[in-house]
């Protein structure tokens, strides 16, 4: 399939978010070739611990063994191919498979092989251990595998889309977050590529939860009515999408993309974040951080720590207290499971505050992200037509900056994060299906 | 069942003073009753099956906790959960359904409540706590989903008159993978 014709600069095929046998190429050429998200090493914390994970397809294990090391491992007898771990999560020295007795340990080593004698060459661990996932790498507790061999190294894959994961982190005065809190599995039927970065919807998507923002206000004002709200109609949610906002959209280069959201949270200093650490916890996490980064940082560490908003292609999304990893199940299915990430060596308050305000947006019974479903589940809908099947991402194509490393800078409300995502996309199916070609072709 | 924390924490009829019993009134012991508590539960379910929204919201007092966990871990608050609503929470939730805009509920969904198996326990003071089973069937777009699970109620009286102080559902698919439920359960 030629891939370069289906997305234009600012226009993309609907066949992209329709076609199951793209999405079979997708599992190859995307998820079987460049860095994907597996999981975060708090979810495995202790020696023994591990964790079902997936790339694609593939179903994993991601274990830490007793020196302390994580493993990606594919979750597959080397006899007969049957899963040797079943439970979600747990803590085990060793994986047995049910089936015919072999036995692995949590590093994957093959130990134990029943009735050996009967090889005419027993296998060997060196040979016939777990498969491990190809590479492994972890940045600052985010855990990516690989399924090819070769390629860049995580570093230069996440290029500057690690200064996000560092605003996260650095929130902690430990510089360590956990995922331990447990996850919101969520799903919609819809293509995996209409979630993104997107700061043109807030207004119109989140529509109810602006005016829940202005009914909050209104009720601290004592406001009696809709009409006197409107005099006073602005405020922090809405402002920050606005068509003169000065947040900012970025793609980053790989298809990671990014809002920048620093205006508001900075200018809303005084009314949002301060009050948080006004508390005993809060004065108390004030001071951890003080302590940790020094007094004349904690200001810009509060303000950072709202502002991750970042999709770490394919499939990876950290927003604000949240973070995101994306399953594609079929071409119009997708499954969102969604860890809210709290701050290691923080005062208990401090992170069930995060808890309570992740509930509030987060998860299939929220008030925020239920709504983004819908309009996914809406698009793929919509798309079952293709009389005029090009979908359009032009907004701002013709007012991006770019900066020195080649970051694309845009509006909030611009479309700079979709043409980003399509442009990565394009480039990894084109160059996917090449290879595959001319594999094929030397057979 | 449920967390033991200071939210969800019960003074159930074993460990609490079971000789305030004696000092009911009339009043509070007809409106604890059996008969009087299930009817309550059956028209809470109703409401929300009616989607009379606004006069649900009426059945809770002011310190009301809507919990449904995401797991089974009983890991109380420090876990994050399906819903966790306050009296706050729970009116903003009622005003995101009940005005224009809850994408999510564009076409709203249509749930029928089973309530079965209630059990009313003894009284405690003006508390009581009740235990029953649901299965709630939700139609939206033509399509049905069914979800089944068990539910603990802690009522009180308030002003002679009967309120949830908790509703506490413990959904059987509460960690499976969830589509749309942004409807009341």
């Amino acid at each position: 399939m030629n891939y370069a014709r289906l997305v234009r600069s600012d226009q993309v095929h609907s066949s992209v978010f329709t076609d199951p046998r793209i999405f079979e190429d997708e599992l190859r050429y995307i998820y079987g070739r460049t860095w994907v998200y597996v999981g975060h090493d708090s979810e495995a914390e202790k020696p023994g611990d591990y964790v079902l994970k997936s790339i694609g397809r593939h179903p994993l294990i991601m274990s830490r063994d007793e020196d302390g090391l994580v493993h990606l491992l594919i979750n597959r007898c080397r006899h007969r191919a049957a899963t040797v771990c079943q439970a979600e999560q747990g803590n085990s020295s060793f994986f047995r498979c049910s089936y015919h007795g072999w036995t692995y340990k949590n590093n994957g080593e093959l130990i134990g092989v029943t009735y050996p004698n009967a090889y005419a060459q027993p296998p060997a661990a060196a040979s016939m251990s777990l498969t491990p996932v190809p590479r492994m790498e972890i940045y600052r507790g985010f855990v990516f595998g690989s399924l090819a061999h070769e390629g860049e190294d995580l570093e230069q894959f996440l290029g500057p889309s690690r200064l996000c994961i560092d605003m996260l982190v650095n929130a902690s005065p430990t510089g360590k977050v956990k995922l331990s809190a447990g996850v919101q599995r969520t799903m919609y039927h819809g293509n995996w590529k209409l979630i993104g970065m997107d700061g043109y919807h807030p207004n119109f998507g989140h529509k109810s939860v602006v005016n829940l923002l202005r009914r909050r206000a209104r009720l601290q004002k004592n406001l009696a009515t809709d009409s006197e709200q409107e005099a006073d109609r602005r405020q922090e949610f809405s402002d920050g999408f606005e068509g003169d906002s000065a947040n900012q959209t970025a793609d980053l280069g790989h298809g990671h993309t990014r809002l920048i959201t620093t205006s508001t949270w900075d200018s809303d200093y005084e009314s949002k974040i301060e009050p948080l650490v006004r508390s005993e916890a809060g004065k108390e996490y004030a001071r951890l951080l003080a302590e940790s980064y020094g007094v004349d940082r904690v200001r810009k560490i509060l303000v950072e720590a709202r502002d991750p908003h970042i999709g770490i292609y394919p499939n990876l999304q950290i927003i604000e207290s949240q973070v995101t990893l994306l399953r594609p199940m079929a071409v119009d299915r997708t499954e969102v499971l969604m860890w809210p990430a709290l701050f290691d060596g923080v005062p208990d308050e401090i992170n069930q505050e995060r808890l309570r305000r992740h509930e509030w947006f987060y998860g299939p019974s929220s008030f925020g992200t239920a709504d983004d479903s819908e309009m996914f589940e809406r698009m793929q809908r919509g798309m079952q037509s293709d009389i005029d099947p090009w979908v359009l991402l032009a907004r701002g194509a013709g007012r991006e900056k770019e900066l020195d490393d080649g970051t694309l800078i845009g509006h909030i409300t611009d479309e700079v994060p979709q043409r980003g995502m399509m442009r990565e996309w394009a480039r990894l199916m084109t160059a996917g299906s090449s290879d595959h070609q001319r594999t094929a072709t030397s057979q | 069942m449920g967390p033991t924390d200071d939210r969800g924490k019960l003074r159930s009829p074993e460990n609490g003073d079971v000789a305030v019993t004696s000092t009911l009134n009339a009043d509070l012991a007809a409106l604890l009753s059996e008969r009087s508590v299930t009817r309550f539960v059956y028209r809470e379910a109703r409401l929300i099956d009616d989607r009379q929204l606004e006069d649900w919201l009426d059945l809770w007092t002011d310190d009301a906790c809507y919990w449904v966990p995401a797991d089974e871990t009983n890991g109380g608050l420090h876990r994050v959960q399906l819903v966790l609503d306050d009296r706050d929470r729970l009116g903003e939730r009622v005003y995101r359904l009940t005005h224009a805009d809850a994408h999510s509920q564009e076409p709203y969904s249509r749930t029928t409540h089973l309530i079965t198996g209630v059990e009313v326990g003894e009284p405690d003071n003006d508390q009581v706590e009740v235990h029953a089973a649901l299965a709630l069937v939700e139609v939206r777009r033509g399509v049905q989903e069914i979800y089944a699970g068990r539910i603990r109620y802690r009522l009180r009286v308030v002003d002679g008159e009967l309120k949830f102080a908790e509703k506490f559902v413990r959904l059987s698919r509460n960690d499976a993978v969830l589509g749309n439920l942004t409807f009341v359960i």
